[in-house]
């Protein structure tokens, strides 16, 4: 199957194959993830195995092989916000959003992922919406935090994750 | 020339020859598990590991531990150790590791026990495990096959080797090779119903039978490959070891 938007990043990164990650982020950015297909269609044209190409995907934090949701939430377990209660939060946001960490919802809607540390201790537990911090978190703030998003139709309204 | 000394032989090395080359030249064993002559070496192991003395300016020995098979002899005079306390400390923890990995791979439990360790203070995720990472299967499948078909995936505890997806892949012809070269024995091989399965890749190839004596000749897949790449005439391809000998034997004799 041709992959017209595959094509073009291929395109655009002129079939070079030191321009492997590049070109993986290029799709994740396009598709929020990395399709099966796709990746196999990348193989062939830069005539890079198909094992190196999923090694390579599987590698890094920024890629994911499964679907990611329209909105992107990480919450911080690094050592300062796991001590100050981020894991009550990771709890409080699963039971709500009902997908456990690492998921999407079924609807496509919500990501849900744990991270260790995002460099922004003291302002711990944090969470990251769409690539937006927000401090001193609290269950009840996530909860406030969340039907926000849900009555605005979400808050990152062009629908795309600025951080994956 | 390099003047080298290693366990207290004194000897020459070329420059950037390894250290565990200049040992296997000399007869001195180093240990290896994801060392291989015919293939790029990558130092996973650690097992090789050994005491390298580099001479200072000012006359004395720098010491620090490296591992064998990839560390190039560049100093002259360098002093090398290979069983020293320090040495064989190092080496029983790095076994002490190996073994919580796979504490019931025959390859480590033996290796280790050579070096008195016979049960480890780590504890085992997977009493099944066999597979100690050292990315030979993934090598040799790259380097001597052509096929890329397997590599290591993930990070961290989740790092294993795999075909891509975890499927079976296109790209393996079913050769055995990883097999081969595995030093612990974590390749599992079967034959069943005609076919030749490879386990951990859930790789299922037809096997050929011999035009002539009737038994198995080898995956049909890695046939059609050496065919290939070997240029042979179609009927020696398809032949059994064995009958392949016999016939290019008797070839042979009637064209004398
Ligand atoms: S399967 Fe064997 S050869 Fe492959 S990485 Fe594991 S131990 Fe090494
Ligand atoms: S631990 Fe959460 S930001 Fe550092
Ligand atoms: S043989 Fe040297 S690190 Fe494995």
């Amino acid at each position: 199957m041709e992959d017209k938007k595959a094509r073009e990043i291929l395109e655009h990164y002129k079939y070079e194959q030191n321009q492997l990650i590049h070109i993986l982020q290029d799709i994740q950015t396009e598709y929020r993830y990395l399709p099966r297909e796709t990746l196999s269609f990348v193989s062939r044209e830069l005539k890079i195995p198909l094992s190196r190409v999923y090694s390579v995907g599987n590698f890094y934090n920024a890629f994911s092989l499964k679907p990611k949701g329209r909105h992107l939430i990480s919450v911080c377990l690094g050592t300062a916000c796991h001590v100050r209660g981020g894991k009550r939060i990771s709890e409080e946001i699963e039971r709500v959003l009902n997908v456990k960490s690492g998921g999407t919802t079924p609807d496509q809607e919500y990501t849900l992922e744990t991270v260790n540390c995002v460099g922004a201790c003291a302002l711990g537990p944090v969470i990251v919406v769409d690539g937006k911090y927000h401090g001193q978190m609290t269950s009840a703030k996530a909860k406030k935090l969340l039907s926000a998003m849900k009555d605005s139709g979400g808050n990152g309204k062009n629908g795309k994750n600025k951080k994956s | 020339m390099l003047k080298v000394t290693i366990d207290g032989i004194e000897a020459e090395a070329d420059k950037e020859i390894t250290i565990l080359q200049l040992a296997k030249k000399l007869g001195v064993e180093i240990p290896t598990l994801c060392h291989h002559d015919a293939i790029t070496t990558y130092g996973a192991c650690r097992v090789c590991t050994v005491e390298a003395g580099i001479p200072r300016s000012d006359g004395k020995l720098r010491v620090r531990m490296v591992t064998a098979c990839n560390y190039p002899i560049r100093d002259n005079g360098i002093v090398i150790n290979t069983k020293s306390e320090r040495v064989l400390a190092n080496r029983r923890m790095i076994l002490e590791l190996l073994l919580a990995r796979c504490p019931n791979a025959k390859k480590i439990k033996d290796l280790a026990a050579e070096y008195g360790v016979l049960k480890s203070r780590f504890p085992s995720e997977n009493p099944e495990e066999e597979c100690i990472l050292c990315g030979l299967c993934t090598r040799v499948c790259q380097e001597i096959i052509g096929k890329s078909a397997i590599s290591l995936v993930g990070r961290g505890f989740e790092r294993k080797v795999l075909a891509p997806f975890d499927e079976p892949s296109q790209d393996c012809i079913a050769c055995g090779a990883c097999a081969y070269i595995c030093p612990t024995g974590a390749i599992k091989i079967e034959i069943e119903d005609g076919k030749l399965l490879i386990k951990n890749w859930k790789t299922s190839r037809e096997l050929a039978k011999c035009l002539i004596c009737g038994e198995y000749a080898g995956p049909e897949a890695v046939l059609q490959y050496i065919k290939e790449k070997a240029a042979l005439p179609d009927d020696i391809y398809l032949l059994c070891d064995k009958c392949r000998r016999k016939k290019l034997q008797k070839e042979l004799i009637a064209s004398a």
